[in-house]
């Protein structure tokens, strides 16, 4: 049974790692898509 | 602004569609690896890790031939977008490769009763992780972007290179770490979850990739802005 502490880290872990990843990339597009949009080249920012 | 490969094929919503399928495929290729494989003969359902552990570490490869392969085309053709697709794919391998290191410390503790030792394998991994991180802090610390691109080409290109030494470490070095784990060199009943597992990293690699890119392209342009802000500013005093 122990082995499932093991096995239950191992794809916690990934989903973390991954979603948390995710997130940060859209955030980090939305925050610049803003930027640009702000400084009047929404165009190039919203293809 | 130098051409891209992705914005204008790519819109926002393609790039919602594509991490939809690759959160969905992972969901199912995990819920197979964790469901259907029997427990191995000597780790037990241990071997169940191998489906994150080892799809981490191929898409972490890949992600560093993109790099190899950016790089080269940079310092070949001189185009930005290469050294922006480069960068890119290093920031990608970096979380991945950083991930495989986790992984395989968590595989470690019960199988190996450490949860880290200067094993060939682990060590070269840990090497690369640190030139990735190295590649990174270049490109932070370099404002002028063609110096900026040549000098993480010419990092980049070394830390693909030492994917081969990662790989070839199990055999080069024989210890503790077991030799590469392949469709083809697991049991049968192991196959099917580790190639589904790869396929749906690949998924997640391809949707990391083009997002991180995209990022870079726009990064790019608020650079490209200030300078530009900063110039008139500039004339207008000397004005």
């Amino acid at each position: 049974m122990s082995e499932w502490r093991f096995i239950v880290a191992a794809y916690g872990l990934t989903w973390v790692v991954l979603v948390a990843y995710a997130i940060r990339l859209q955030v980090r597009l939305r925050r610049l898509e803003r930027q640009l949009g702000a400084n009047g080249n929404g165009a190039e920012a919203t293809p | 602004m130098p051409g891209s490969f992705v914005p204008a094929v790519v819109s926002r919503r393609r790039y919602q569609i594509l991490g939809i399928i690759a959160l969905a495929a992972l969901v199912g290729a995990e819920l197979l690896g964790l469901s259907a494989s029997p427990p191995d003969r000597d780790m037990g359902h241990l071997q169940k890790i191998m489906y994150v552990h080892v799809p981490a570490a191929w898409s972490a490869f890949l992600a560093f031939f993109v790099v190899f392969i950016g790089s080269v085309l940079y310092l070949w053709k001189r185009e930005e977008r290469y050294d922006l697709l480069a960068a890119a794919a290093a920031e990608v391998a970096l979380v991945l490769t950083a991930l495989t290191l986790a992984l395989g410390s968590i595989w470690g503790r019960p199988t190996w009763g450490v949860w880290w030792t200067w094993d060939p394998r682990l060590t070269t991994t840990a090497i690369l992780l640190v030139m990735t991180v190295g590649y990174l802090a270049l490109r932070s610390f370099v404002d002028e972007p063609d110096r900026r691109a040549r000098w993480s080409a010419a990092v980049g290109i070394l830390a693909s290179l030492n994917v081969l030494v990662v790989y070839k470490s199990v055999q080069w070095w024989r210890t503790l770490h077991q030799v590469q784990s392949s469709p083809s060199t697991v049991d049968p009943a192991y196959a099917l979850g580790l190639r589904l597992n790869a396929l749906a990293f690949l998924l997640v690699l391809v949707y990391f990739i083009l997002l991180r890119y995209r990022a870079a392209r726009l990064e790019r342009l608020v650079e490209a802005q200030a300078e530009a802000r900063e110039l008139a500013q500039g004339e207008e005093l000397h004005v």
